[in-house]
């Protein structure tokens, strides 16, 4: 990514891969993100989630195109201290849609035989000479309770 | 103000690009101009009537264009 007046000057720290430092916009942190590692739409997912938290900006690394540049900042102006957890957070959430993507695929045939099943039983039900309709019970509007035609109030079993 | 990103096509679709710039087109112009194949170089430059609010108004199309980029990209996953 291209910043602007961009100098040693202009970084404010970096510790265990996250780079801390200031520009024309504002403070910010940026991580690399290794694509043979995490997919990229486990970054899109991650990024698009944390949109509504904070600022964010994807760039592609030069020297090794396989990773992924992604620039946070806060959307109120914080410390580095911050930005920093912003950064750790935004690599649990990686892990968390990478782990979702792995059961997600693990479980695909159970899912789809789920909703075979289920759908498949409507099916059933779609020719009008299987379709049975009985009225007999519904009731007349001058009928209570008390009448009960169905004796759903006489006690079964328990008790 | 005025700032420039360099921005990867295969990130952010021109598809994103375009819709956002309309989104935004009442606080800012935007120019983008090809590098190389993957690469297009992007201008803003936010209006005078509204260059107080030219950080947040930046920082806020970024957001929109990679939340277009995303929708995209997990649509056509």
């Amino acid at each position: 990514m291209e910043k602007e007046a961009s100098s040693p000057e202009d970084v404010v720290d970096e510790q265990a891969g996250v780079h801390i430092e200031n520009d024309l916009l504002g403070s910010a942190a940026s991580i690399l993100v290794d694509t043979s590692v995490y997919a990229e739409t486990d970054v899109f997912k991650a990024a698009y989630w944390y949109t509504d938290r904070y600022y964010l900006f994807l760039s592609r690394n030069l020297k090794e195109a396989k990773y992924i540049r992604i620039e946070i900042r806060q959307k109120k102006e914080s410390d580095s201290c911050h930005l920093d957890a912003a950064c750790r957070e935004f690599c649990n959430a990686l892990i968390d849609y990478r782990v979702r993507r792995i059961i997600l695929s693990e479980t695909r045939d159970i899912r789809d035989a789920l909703l075979r099943k289920a759908f498949g039983e409507g099916r059933n039900h779609l020719d009008p000479e299987k379709l049975g309709l009985d009225e007999s019970h519904i009731p007349d509007p001058e009928q209570n309770f008390l009448e009960d035609k169905l004796n759903i109030g006489h006690p079964t079993g328990a008790g | 103000m005025q700032t420039t990103r360099i921005i990867d096509r295969e990130i952010y679709p021109r598809k994103a690009i375009s819709d956002a710039r309309y989104a935004f087109r009442d606080f800012f112009s935007l120019t983008v101009s090809s590098i190389d194949s993957d690469q297009d170089k992007m201008t803003i430059t936010v209006k005078p009537e509204h260059e107080q609010q030219g950080k947040e108004i930046v920082l806020e199309f970024l957001n929109y264009l990679l939340d277009r980029s995303a929708e995209i990209h997990l649509e056509a996953e």
